[in-house]
Order: C-alpha cells, then structure tokens, then sequence
C-alpha cells in the first residue's frame, strides 16, 4: 500500500552549514515526487532524511501521519535504490534480492517465488544464480531495483541511480521505473539532477537549491510559471529579461519589452511576474532587421547539427538565445548581423518572482 | 599486464632479481631440511646414499621438545583467538568512528612499535609486583601485544571491501546492527581475518623476547631450542625444524588447493 510522506519543519544543519533550510512538504500516496537540484543542493540530505540514514536537526518526518523521525533506517515502511546500487558483492542475484525477506524471516518457499516475481518485474528472469560482478550495470540496476521492490514498500527512494549509465540505457531505465511505478502503485521518490528525468516521470517535482525547496509543483507548471529566476534557468528557460511593463488586461497579460506590446493569453495568477523568459525553440529570426516584432544583433552563432544556437543582443532588452532548426536558419546570417526577432505562440513564459525595488 | 612490453634486458633484470630473492629465502631453510636428514653428527647435507630418519626417530625420545611444542600450541592457537577477536572488534569500531579514526589507529598499532625486550620486562616486573606466578597464561598475555597490532592492520585493510552504502542498504531492507555485522561485514572481510589467524599464529609461535621474560615453567619452543643449542645442537632440533617447515609447506600447499578448487566452482 502507498504510504504518504509529511515533512513539518525540517532541517539539518551540519556544524554552522545548512544544508536543508527549514521546509515544508506534503508527498501524496502514489505519487511520483522528484526532488530536482544541482549537487549540493541537498536534495540527498533530504532523502536520507526520509529514508532514516541521518537524522534532522530540527523537524518532523510522518508516514501516513505517524511520526517516524526518530525510527531507525531498518524499521521504516520504506526502500532505497542508492546511487551506487550497494548490492552485496558476496552474494548472487538472488540472495541480494531475497537479502530483505531473509531478514524479515520469511520462509525459504515465499523468498524464492517472491524473489522470482521480483525479478520477473524487472525482466530478469532466471538471473537467480549469477554473481552480482558477472552482471552488465543496466542489470544491476534492475537487481537493485528489484531489491527494493520485493519487500513492497509503501515508499521507494531513488537516490539518483541513473547516473553513471549510458544515455541510451538511462533512457531506458528511466521509461522502466514509470513503468514499474504504475505496477506497484507505490509513492516513489526520486532524486536527480537530470531535468529529463524529472520532466519525463514525475507527477509533482520540486526544485532545490542552496538547501532550499524554491518551487513546488507538476511539471507543466514549473515549465509554464517558474518561481524565480534560478527555477526558470534550471528547467532550462535561459534566455531571462527584465520587462518595461507587465499588466494585466482581462484574461490575458501583457508585456513590454523593447517599447513593444506582447501579449499572454490565459493569465489568472493572483500576481503579476517579475520577469519574463523566452523559450529558445519558440524565438524565429529573419534577415530583415524590420521584418519582425524586436530588432537585435547577433553576437554569436553556433551550429548544433539539428540546430543554430543563436545569441541575440536585444538592443537594451536584453540578451536572449534563440534556438533555430538547421533547415529554417537564413543563409545570410552571421555574428554581427541585424536580424528580426520574431516571437511565435509560447515564446514567453512569465517569471513568477516579485520585482525587485529599484531606486 | 602486459607480457613482453619491456625491454629484453630489463626483464632480464627482473628474472634474476627474482631468482636472488628465492634463493636468499628458501635456500637455507631447504638446506635445514636436507641436514635433518643426515645421519652424521656434524651438519651438512647427506651424501645421497646416506640418507635416513634417525634424528626423527630420535625425535620421539625427546620429550622436553615436545612439550615445548605442546606448550607453544597452545600459547599461538589462544593468542590468535584473542588477538583476531580483539582486533575485529577494534576494527568495528574504526568503522564507527569519525574524526577519532586516526587517533584511534594510532593507539591500536603503538604496541608494534614498543621493542620486545623492554615490552617482557615490564609485564614480568609489574606481573611480579601482583604477585602472578608465570605460567603460558602470562606468555600469551606478552604475544597478545605483540600480535594484535598486527591483526588490527591486517584486519582493516580488508576493511576497504565494506563499503558503507552495503551497511546502509543493509539497514533500509531491515538488517539491525548484529546482521549487518554478521551477514555483510564479516563475509566481506574474510580474507582479512584468516590473514589475521596466520599472521597471529605465526606471530606467537616465533616470539622469543617477551616469552623469555614471561615464560613460567615450561619452556616454549623457541626459548627449548635456543637452550638446545647453546648447551651443544644435538641434530634432533634439524629434524625438529624439518618437521616444522614440511608441516607448514603441505598446510599452505592444501589451503591452495582448497581456495583453488572453490574459485573454480
């Protein structure tokens, strides 16, 4: 059964660092959490923390409501999948797997069919008898996936176990533990630094850094209405411009930028953003210095393969980068040219940090 | 490694610095064993037809050797007990600590370095001063010292295998303290404590220093053999030796054979 997480107050401090600011947060049963964040931002602390590995300088930890701070690692509902798998090296795939029953004193019939659905899941079966170092480390993952899953928890912790693979292996791996979460039904929680996985899995998401929770929430909300800055950079929004004017005009909000009105339709945040970014795939930029809405100067260009990576210099507005398919790119441009910049449907995602007070 | 990548007069060089080094080590105990086995008073090799067992008949008769070499079992199997028990113990604590690791090894090594002699004689003056009366007890106490360090190092660098993510994985699937210990720490680090069993055994059974100072009433083999020499070498300590190295020789030869087998199973 999916068991919920309560976090009230939490914090760790290491020393005078603070590695986890006080935060609050609620992870629903059956949900797919990822925890999102650059090393360092204590995303793992945060983990550990749940998992029962350290324990909080100040706070509470609740599963399903029951306080469970204080419970050791080896009495909590939860699992983990670490970072660097942890599989017993003395032991084969099945003792691994089984390592967890055995504990729990299961009778050796349950172990070795639980054990065999468990590997059944993760599509090795009849893997029982290998040695932990004969296996591949796309295997291993699955073993140590397995691991975890056999015991059913109600909670399972993912401490970035993809890194360390090939791309297209963690590719895979990734489609897998969505997979295998619609199976089990369990909340997962998932840490990582790969705003892929994260997008591709999670039914909510936060972003942290410095030891800060900067933003909670779906996917599609942290795309179409970052909190700040840093979320808007970190999902990948880089191109971040202060606007002349921001209002609100029914439904629809309106932006300034370079003397010119751009508008966005379906606005109903109570706020209004402080800043504005422009999706690189949705800025298209012809010859004609007047051809389009905005007028900047290239400052850089640089081929992809699929794609130009176009530095725009927006005259005062700003800099922008601009992703431009090979196919669309206009023969005559080059670093220094006067270009149109033309901003298509989505191009603009608002900033949802206030203004700051400038004198 | 790659064969042949060095230069033919380099790898010349390493043949015959490896020959030298075999040479230097098991000549003269093989010429020990070749003596054993000359009838003659006087020790040299046996001319090839004069080959006989005479000095390891003569070895059932010599029943002081053969309490020394009771003696000494027994001393070397209670001090490898102890000093393998103790020394695992401090190594799981090592695990456990933080910024006190290093400190802590330190203390743990600091016998090895207190020379013997000085070692005996102040365990037999302060074992005096309370009044205990020596015997293989006091023996193995001195061997205890000398040996643990030992243990404790050798024990600890098969520690390196224990990563501490097994330990936390361990934990998170249920495993207390006591499991953890017993179903992923002490497998992971066997090699270590039978490493530890040799090097202790062989520690105690070698020591002469300390024992001198510490031992009681019956002598261990070393300090009979030493006494056996001094009062005129009486060729039955050749066989005694030879015994001692063809027994040691076959052990290792079967423990290889064991180890060999089961890494081909």
């Amino acid at each position: 059964m999916a068991i919920s997480i309560g976090l009230r107050g939490l914090c760790r401090r290491f020393g005078d660092q603070t590695a986890l600011a006080p935060l609050d947060l609620d992870i629903r049963a059956g949900e797919f959490f990822t925890l999102l964040g650059s090393s360092g931002s204590g995303k793992s602390t945060l983990l550990k923390l749940i998992g029962g590995f350290d324990q909080p300088s100040a706070g509470t930890v609740s599963f399903d409501g029951t306080d469970v701070t204080r419970l050791p690692a080896n009495r909590r509902q939860c699992n983990t999948v670490f970072q660097d798998l942890a599989l017993f090296p003395h032991m084969s795939v099945e003792q691994n797997v089984a390592y967890g029953l055995r504990v729990r004193r299961e009778s050796r019939a349950d172990c070795a069919q639980k054990v065999a659905e468990a590997l059944k899941l993760v599509a090795l079966e009849g893997y029982q008898r290998r040695a932990i170092t004969a296996l591949s480390g796309g295997q291993r993952q699955r073993v140590a996936l397995a691991r975890s899953l056999v015991m059913e928890p109600g909670i399972l912790l993912l401490d970035e176990p993809l890194t360390g693979l090939d791309e297209r292996l963690r590719q895979q791996m990734r489609d897998e533990f969505g997979r295998l979460h619609r199976k089990t039904g369990a909340t997962f929680v998932l840490v990582t630094h790969n705003q892929d996985e994260a997008m591709s899995l999670s039914d909510r998401m936060g972003i942290m850094h410095h030891g800060r929770l900067e933003q909670v929430g779906t996917p599609f909300e942290i795309l179409h209405r970052p909190a700040n800055e840093f979320v808007a950079r970190f999902v990948g929004l880089e191109s971040i411009l202060t606007p002349e004017r921001v209002m609100r005009d029914g439904e629809r909000l309106a932006v300034m930028i370079a003397g010119q009105r751009f508008d966005l339709a379906d606005y109903r945040e109570a706020a209004l953003p402080g800043k504005i970014a422009l999706r690189s795939d949705r800025i298209r930029i012809v010859a004609d210095p007047g051809g389009g809405g905005l007028s900047g100067l290239v400052t850089a260009l640089q081929f992809r393969g699929l794609h130009y990576e176009c530095s725009l210099d927006l005259r005062g507005a700003g800099h922008v980068t601009a992703i431009i398919p090979s196919v669309e790119m206009p023969r005559t441009i080059s670093p220094g040219s006067e270009v149109g910049v033309i901003l298509a449907d989505g191009a603009l995602v608002p900033v949802m940090e206030q203004a700051k007070e400038t004198a | 490694m790659s064969v042949g990548f060095e230069k033919r007069s380099i790898r010349l060089v390493i043949w015959a610095l490896t020959a030298i080094a075999l040479i230097v080590v098991y000549l003269p105990p093989i010429y020990l064993v070749g003596v054993s086995f000359n009838p003659a008073l006087q020790p040299a090799l046996p001319a090839p037809g004069e080959i006989s067992l005479k000095w390891y008949g003569a070895l059932l008769g010599e029943g002081r050797l053969f309490a020394a070499l009771r003696e000494s079992l027994l001393i070397a199997s209670v001090v490898t007990l102890v000093s393998t028990v103790t020394a695992l113990i401090a190594a799981l604590a090592y695990l456990e600590l933080g910024k006190l690791r290093n400190s802590w090894f330190l203390l743990m090594i600091l016998p090895m370095f207190v020379p013997g002699i000085i070692q005996g004689l102040a365990l037999s003056v302060l074992l005096n001063r309370w009044e205990v009366v020596p015997f293989w007890g006091t023996v193995a106490l001195g061997h205890v010292l000398w040996a643990m360090p030992f243990s404790f190092t050798v024990i600890l660098t098969s520690m390196v295998s224990v990563r501490r993510s097994y330990l936390l994985a361990a934990a998170d699937l249920g495993a207390g303290w006591g499991q953890r210990t017993r179903q992923i720490v002490l497998p992971l680090i066997l090699p270590g404590l039978v490493g530890s069993v040799v090097f202790s055994f062989l520690l105690s059974f070698n020591e002469f220093s300390r024992s001198s100072y510490l031992v009681g009433r019956q002598n261990t083999l070393p300090l009979e053999m030493f006494g056996k020499m001094n009062s005129g070498a009486t060729p039955t300590i050749y066989a005694l030796s030879g015994l001692t190295l063809i027994v040691s020789i076959l052990l290792v030869g079967i423990v290889m054979l064991i180890s060999a087998r089961r890494s081909r199973s």
